[in-house]
């Protein structure tokens, strides 16, 4: 991982110092590193809104899919009705939605989070309701024989086991709602890195809008690194459960 | 003889596969389980034998005939009855340690009395002080033992054990088939046991039910009258041993061979 970012860093540097692109359309490595450090504040707190704008879109998507995902995974009738729904809404590009959602909710971190939601979604209802809809047969039946409600076995049986599978479906979304919160921002101009790297554009402040574009790079990589150290630690029985079936 | 535990009056499962194909898998199979009393249903490969343990414990509602549980219809599963199956990975829960796994079979007693319950049920297996592992932590011998434990901490009347030992090695099957015949002449529930190993068979039982081919019925019973308690290292090597297998055996190849001139 190092290593990869070391040679992209490189090849940057190389293309900007040769004079192979136009200095006017990239910043040297030096440049934007500068940029960084002088607008740390206002990119820290950039980054934060768009974090935010991120949690609270994943976090309705992350309740809404599962809630919803395990409703239609445990019923085969549910399953089938909302196989249409899923392919009529899930190519929906968000962006095109923007204008609905400004209608809507206004310009704001409200718009930006129920775009992400919607998006966000699909990855998290579809695994989720296929993880609860492969359940192993014997793991239900030995639920039976163990005399569960159907609280126990919702909690204690369909759930963890269908888990290591939303937690797939969660890595997606993670970085899903990145791309459309700061898309949104980019777009709609509401705040966050997306707007920091659209003003600094119009600004034709270069070095400051690749900071923009660094400092986006890397809330992706930590929130995605972040997420799956999380996963492993939480479903420690996660790749044991694929070996056994 | 006392009242049977467990009994299955003309009970005959036909199962419809998804394409619509019927398969009569059992037909007119009777059998009745004393308090107590360990008995072995054997049979050729398809003979329907898990098909009829499913139906045995409730899971599957016979199509025809009857089964019947300390005197009562049995229409689903119950407590009471408990089942052990052969893949022990598949019906351990990875996500929880063995102690919890089984805690799950006394969930609602006390937590006193159950973590006491668990400790004893986890000794009788020899996996004392293993409570925190996890399933894949452990070998397949002490993953079935666990599921024993697990079968066996609600003190249940009839223990059901699917081909219990299929998937272990030769070794730790004869170690497994000790701590089942130790258990069981320990404790007080009766049990019924579906395999494929005559030799086991013949082994744990006081009697052994040989099925026909598809569409099965029991087309043989034969008393064990070897002694009790009973040792891989000298019971195998009796005299009485080699003829009751050898009894067996010949039943099951009767019944297989049966199969083949029918050619399904």
């Amino acid at each position: 991982m190092a290593g990869g970012v070391a040679v992209s860093i490189g090849i940057w540097e190389l293309v900007s110092a040769t004079g192979l692109a136009n200095a006017q359309a990239l910043a040297s490595v030096s440049a934007t590193a500068a940029a960084i450090g002088e607008h740390a504040g206002s990119l820290a707190s950039a980054a934060g809104q768009t974090i935010e704008a991120w949690a609270a879109g994943l976090a309705i998507a992350t309740a809404g899919g599962v809630s919803l995902g395990t409703l239609a995974g445990r019923s085969a009738v549910a399953e089938a009705s909302t196989e249409t729904l899923v392919r009529m809404m899930r190519p929906l590009p968000s962006l095109a939605l923007i204008p609905i959602a400004i209608l809507v909710a206004g310009l704001g971190l409200k718009m930006t989070a129920g775009l992400v939601a919607f998006t966000s979604f699909w990855p998290i209802f579809i695994n989720t309701r296929y993880g609860v809809h492969q359940v192993g047969r014997l793991f239900l039946e030995t639920a039976r024989t163990l005399q569960m409600g159907r609280a126990t076995l919702l909690g204690r049986v369909v759930l963890p086991a269908a888990a290591p599978l939303v937690a797939s479906g969660l890595q997606v979304a993670v970085s899903l709602a990145l791309v459309v919160t700061v898309s949104v921002e980019l777009v709609g101009g509401t705040g966050g890195i997306g707007t920091y790297v659209l003003d600094a554009q119009q600004g034709n402040a270069v070095a400051d809008m690749y900071a923009g574009i660094v400092v986006g790079g890397f809330v992706g990589w930590a929130l995605n690194r972040g997420f799956a150290e999380l996963a492993r630690r939480v479903l420690p029985w996660a790749n044991r459960l694929e070996a056994a079936s | 003889m006392p009242e049977a535990v467990l009994q299955m009056s003309h009970v005959g499962v036909t199962l419809s596969g998804q394409d619509g194909s019927v398969v009569e898998v059992s037909r007119d199979v009777s059998l009745a389980l004393a308090p107590r009393e360990f008995v072995s249903i054997v049979g050729p490969s398809g003979a329907g034998k898990t098909t009829l343990l499913r139906a045995a414990s409730g899971l599957r509602r016979p199509t025809t005939g009857e089964v019947s549980f300390d005197g009562e219809p049995l229409t689903d599963v119950r407590a009471g009855i408990s089942v052990v199956f052969q893949e022990y990975n598949k019906s351990l829960f990875p996500w929880m340690s063995i102690g919890k796994n089984v805690a799950m079979a006394a969930r609602h007693l006390p937590a006193a009395e159950r973590a006491s319950r668990v400790a004893d049920a986890l000794r009788l297996v020899a996996l004392e002080g293993m409570g925190s592992r996890y399933p894949w932590e452990l070998s397949g011998g002490m993953q079935q033992r666990a599921a024993l434990a697990r079968a066996l901490v609600s003190g249940p009347r009839v223990l059901m054990l699917d081909e219990p030992f299929a998937s272990v090695d030769a070794l730790t099957r004869g170690l497994l088939e000790d701590v089942v015949a130790d258990l069981w002449e320990r404790s007080s529930f009766a049990a019924l046991l579906v395999t494929h190993d005559v030799g086991e068979a013949v082994y744990l039982s006081d009697r052994v039910l040989v099925l026909s081919a598809r569409p099965s019925r029991i087309m043989a019973e034969v008393t064990i009258d070897l002694p009790r308690p009973r040792r891989q290292t000298h019971t195998r090597r009796l005299q009485r041993f080699v003829e009751l297998e050898a009894e067996v055996l010949e039943f099951v190849y009767k019944a297989g061979r049966g199969s083949a001139g029918q050619g399904s």
